[in-house]
């Protein structure tokens, strides 16, 4: 047989050892395992392109957060002052999913008329609804909404260096109370303590707070929020009233957990990381 | 005979440099998606909270967003608007309100017809 009349497949079979191919193997499974087996949006987002929301309500946060004891008269102002913080950065975190969604290209029942909606149906506890199969189709059948998006704000964790947020964002169908999204979401900002012990402040953190007229903490963590909610969401398949409705499902999709850090200068990092280490780090320590 | 002039013809670490050039493609892909990105802008909605102290302030707000939503109308608009309007007493100007958001958005009447049956009683 003349080697030039070996196919592809015979030389590649023929040239590689043991060695090799047990070499190859461990690259593609340290790929795999290493968490970039990215998925195509057709297969995250399957249940949103079979369902095709075009309406959505953005439930209530529900915000699961530890506040800090203020019986004590020592750290009363302190920590009242942290709790307060941690209060307007959630309201700010609900307040930032509508403007990604809508311009995602789908039909998101303000503010007001949800909180209106919300109101009549008697819900005041998100957590009831998401957990309620009945009330929450009958937002589909009542209101023609097709999907609720819930969100929940698990814990604050702060230390010298960085401050972390996790969230979770999950969107159930209205009409069958499947849930046809969700994402856990560590968010990291780098922050730094000068030696006086003040809050060194960048110019993005800087500007936020002086158009939001807030504290350079509570910016610090209301951009956080911004970033991952403006993030998270655009990962989302466009809806109805976007141009590419329905022709992204090739795209890459976000995994179902990661990491999002940003420095203190603004730049962005994002990795996969485990849903158990997002538990542990969220829920034990 | 024939496999070893088959094998020294070719480089012999071409298999590692393919399964590396394989697996480097791939984690490439995977970095472009989700690796450094540039820092998105930061866009707050600060039409929240409704009070009645901040009520005129919202009112004119709205009120300018509504006269430029003609070109890209961002839905659910004037339904809000519509809101504050009835809490200002206005209701009449609120179904006209409610009716351009039903117009715009034949989805939305189901439940703009619900808030406008319930909010103007």
């Amino acid at each position: 047989m003349n080697p030039t009349h070996l196919n592809c497949r015979n030389y590649f079979i023929l040239t590689l050892s043991w060695k090799k191919l047990f070499l190859i193997f461990l690259l593609l499974a340290g790929y795999v395992f290493c968490g970039c087996d990215t998925q195509k949006k057709a297969v995250r987002y399957k249940g949103i392109y079979e369902e095709k929301p075009a309406v959505i309500l953005v439930a209530n946060t529900i915000d699961k957060c530890q506040r800090k004891d203020v019986s004590q008269e020592k750290t009363k102002k302190k920590n009242s002052l942290y709790n307060d913080e941690i209060n307007q950065a959630n309201t700010y975190f609900h307040q930032g999913i509508y403007l990604p969604l809508t311009h995602l290209g789908y039909y998101v029942i303000q503010d007001f008329s949800a909180t209106e909606i919300l109101k009549a149906k008697n819900v005041t506890n998100s957590e009831n609804l998401k957990n309620d199969s009945l009330t929450l189709v009958s937002f589909s059948s009542l209101y023609d909404i097709d999907a609720i998006l819930f969100t929940t704000i698990f814990a604050w964790k702060e230390n010298p260096e960085n401050w972390s947020v996790y969230v979770h964002y999950q969107l159930k169908s209205a009409r069958t109370n499947n849930t046809i999204f969700q994402i856990w979401v560590k968010g990291k900002k780098e922050i730094s303590i000068s030696s006086n012990g003040a809050l060194n402040v960048q110019p993005p953190v800087r500007s936020l707070a002086s158009k939001l007229n807030v504290s350079n903490e509570l910016a610090q963590r209301i951009l956080l929020f911004n970033q991952i909610n403006n993030y998270v969401l655009a990962n989302l398949p466009v809806g109805k009233f976007a141009k590419d409705f329905d022709k992204d499902q090739n795209k890459n999709a976000y995994p179902d957990c990661l990491e999002y850090s940003l420095d203190e200068l603004g730049t962005v990092s994002v990795i996969k990381i485990p849903l158990e280490k997002f538990e542990q780090e969220c829920f034990l320590f | 005979m024939k496999k070893n002039n088959l094998r020294q013809s070719f480089p012999r670490f071409l298999p590692l440099i393919f399964g590396v050039g394989i697996s480097g493609l791939l984690l490439t892909s995977c970095s472009s998606e989700l690796g450094i990105t540039k820092r998105p802008d930061v866009t707050v909605n600060y039409l929240s909270q409704p009070s009645p102290e901040t009520l005129n302030l919202l009112l004119s707000q709205y009120r300018s967003a509504v006269r430029n939503n003609d070109d890209n109308p961002i839905p659910g608009l004037h339904a809000d608007y519509a809101i504050l309007l009835i809490k200002a007493g206005k209701n009449e100007e609120a179904k006209k309100q409610f009716n351009e958001e039903i117009k715009l958005f034949p989805e939305s009447q189901k439940y703009v017809e619900f808030l406008k049956n319930t909010l103007q009683k």
